[in-house]
């Protein structure tokens, strides 16, 4: 009986640090670790991440009436050391819409075409705005 | 009979006018008027007509004017309303038409008004100006003053010309640009201009991005990304209708920390095959690639282009064990460079930026000479040939159903790219020891610490790891 009952014991402590131990491993979680990891086998990155430094953005850029119709011009977009991400023909008229790959840090985009030059910012991976240039204030 | 000849010659006119309406002087500069010191106002007390008028900044020491784009023949009678905002200082304020010819670059003033006095400063003027020049012009509408706070206003300007300024091309005259090779593309705008099948340079990367791989996989290696390092540069060259034409890939390889015979590739993500008409500039040493007549990977479903098939043979290393350029105190070899020319059919649809770009490109290794062994960026598609049976075994937790490839079950992954050049890790010391913002990079799911790979200010590497 005696034998039975500290086999008994034993039993529920050896079950009560096992299910410790369990508990323990299911709080710790890919994302959460409340300790920086030092190097790669402590690390556990978020299942989303895909490790890209590049991102895809869109740029949208609203055409306008024209008073030569017929007419296509070059229009260059580049970044903020100005170079060149994209070069191509459109007409003024038509919206420009077009993808590129640019890295993640890249705040905002340069466009030129025809009299327009000016910067544009990247919102959320999208560049909006219009192919128009921006004149100054007159006071 | 006189006015069926007066109506027809109506007809027959043609004539460039602007009435501010468009309430947008963006629009109508970008049509190739400008407004130096010139707004728009829609205040009532100030509007001469409709619901928009022009008016200058202050009287006060400068020019202020409406210039029209270039003209052709402007021949007739110009029209247009002036008057002033207030009738302070009106008798300082002039107003003036004046032409230039584009050709001998001579001024010719047409009219000048200097009748406003403060009891009819107020009051519009119909002007109506006669002109009859051949050739190119502008014409400005301008007023000075000297001092006082009265301004300009200028409405309903009709000039009897031809539209002749090119608002696409920088509003330069019409027709006046070389294109010598005829393809729509003037000279000043053109890549290419002796070449009517090409226009634009249209870089993948602005600057040469690096790509560092670790070559044991399905198996884990040891974090030190050298086992194969490569960067690369691809220019997607246009022609006039925005279709790839050509393409040129320079790859340089730098560094191999490994014994394996490893082979580089790309495939561009759903683009047939059949759209590339050849390529040329491949090293081919070994009978790893099977190669369709324009270059190309045969059996496969999307377009592939293999660059080299075995590493240490391309540059050049004839030595036994491993280890080309990632032991500062071995010998190192030059770099290699291959630069492959792809020729794209541009026939119909052709092929877009979009469709070679960024986002489609998916570089990749075949690990030694095992072709189906073959290993991408994570989460990058495999090619037809890769054997999916290792996906799932060692230390690989690919999922393809879900569209999860080349991942650890920490979500590691076997290649890191850059977006630019990066020096790469000495043998044996993990990226995370010599760019020591990587981590904190990862763990902020990449919201933090974007520039981890490009900033050498204090704390962002430990040089020490670093080749």
């Amino acid at each position: 009986m005696k034998a039975t009952s500290t086999s008994f014991l034993a039993f529920v402590f050896i079950l009560g640090i096992s299910l410790s131990s369990c508990k323990r491993d299911v709080e710790v979680t890919p994302n959460t670790q409340s300790v920086r990891p030092a190097n790669f086998e402590e690390l556990d990155a978020p299942s989303s991440f895909d490790w890209e430094t590049n991102k895809s953005i869109l740029i949208s850029l609203t055409g306008y009436a024209t008073s030569a119709p017929n007419e296509q011009g070059v229009i260059t977009i580049m970044d903020e050391n100005e170079n060149v991400l994209y070069r191509g023909f459109h007409s003024p008229q038509l919206t420009f819409e077009q993808e590129l790959l640019v890295p993640q840090a890249l705040k905002t985009v340069r466009v030129k075409f025809g009299v327009t030059d000016k910067l544009i910012q990247i919102n959320t991976n999208t560049v909006s705005g219009t192919l128009l240039p921006v004149l100054p204030d007159v006071n | 009979m006189a006015m069926v000849i007066g109506l027809v010659a109506d007809l027959n006119a043609q004539t460039v006018s602007l009435n501010m309406e468009s309430g947008n002087r963006s629009i109508d500069a970008a049509n190739c008027w400008s407004f130096p010191s010139v707004s728009y106002t829609n205040t009532s007390s100030s509007v001469i007509s409709g619901s928009y008028t022009a008016q200058t900044g202050q009287l006060s020491g400068s020019t202020h004017s409406v210039i029209s784009p270039w003209l052709l023949n402007p021949s007739g009678t110009i029209t247009f309303k002036h008057r002033l905002s207030t009738n302070n200082s009106a008798t300082d304020r002039k107003m003036r038409v004046i032409s230039y010819d584009y050709n001998t670059m001579q001024y010719d003033t047409l009219y000048t008004y200097a009748n406003y006095t403060s009891a009819n400063a107020t009051t519009a003027v119909s002007a109506s100006v006669s002109i009859n020049k051949s050739g190119v012009f502008k014409l400005f509408f301008s007023f000075t003053g000297t001092s006082g706070n009265s301004r300009g206003l200028i409405d309903d300007i009709i000039i009897p010309a031809t539209y002749n300024s090119s608002p696409a091309n920088g509003c330069i005259p019409a027709n006046t640009a070389t294109d010598t090779d005829g393809d729509g593309v003037i000279d000043s705008q053109d890549d290419y201009p002796n070449d009517a099948t090409l226009a634009f340079n249209n870089y993948m990367n602005a600057n040469y991005s690096s790509l560092m791989f670790e070559d044991l996989w399905p198996g884990k290696g040891d974090y030190d990304f050298n086992d194969l390092v490569v960067n690369y540069r691809v220019n997607r060259i246009t022609n006039a209708s925005n279709k790839i034409a050509k393409a040129q890939m320079v790859v340089v390889l730098r560094a191999i920390g490994a014994s394996y015979k490893n082979g580089f590739a790309f495939q561009i993500n759903n683009l047939s095959p059949s759209k590339i008409i050849s390529i040329s500039g491949q090293k081919l040493n070994e009978s790893l690639y099977t190669l369709s007549s324009n270059g190309t990977e045969a059996s496969q479903t999307y377009a592939v282009i293999p660059v080299f098939d075995n590493a240490l043979k391309t540059i050049g290393y004839t030595g036994g064990g491993s280890g080309v350029n990632v032991e500062t105190n071995g010998g190192s070899i030059a770099y290699d460079s291959t630069t492959l020319t792809i020729n794209f059919d541009v026939s119909g649809t052709g092929v877009s930026l979009s469709a070679f770009g960024g986002s489609t490109f998916n570089p990749f290794i075949v690990i030694n000479q095992t072709r189906g062994r073959e290993l991408h960026k994570a989460n990058d598609i495999p090619t037809s040939l890769v054997n999916n049976a290792l996906f799932g075994t060692v230390q690989d937790r690919s999922n393809p159903s879900q569209g999860v490839y080349y991942k650890t079950a920490n979500n590691h992954p076997w290649v890191i790219e850059t977006s630019s050049s990066i020096a790469y890790m000495k043998e044996k010391n993990q990226l995370t020891a010599g760019y020591l913002k990587l981590i904190d990079w990862v763990i902020s799911g990449g919201t933090s610490y974007t520039d981890w790979y490009s900033n050498t200010s204090s704390g962002y590497r430990d040089a020490s790891k670093i080749y």
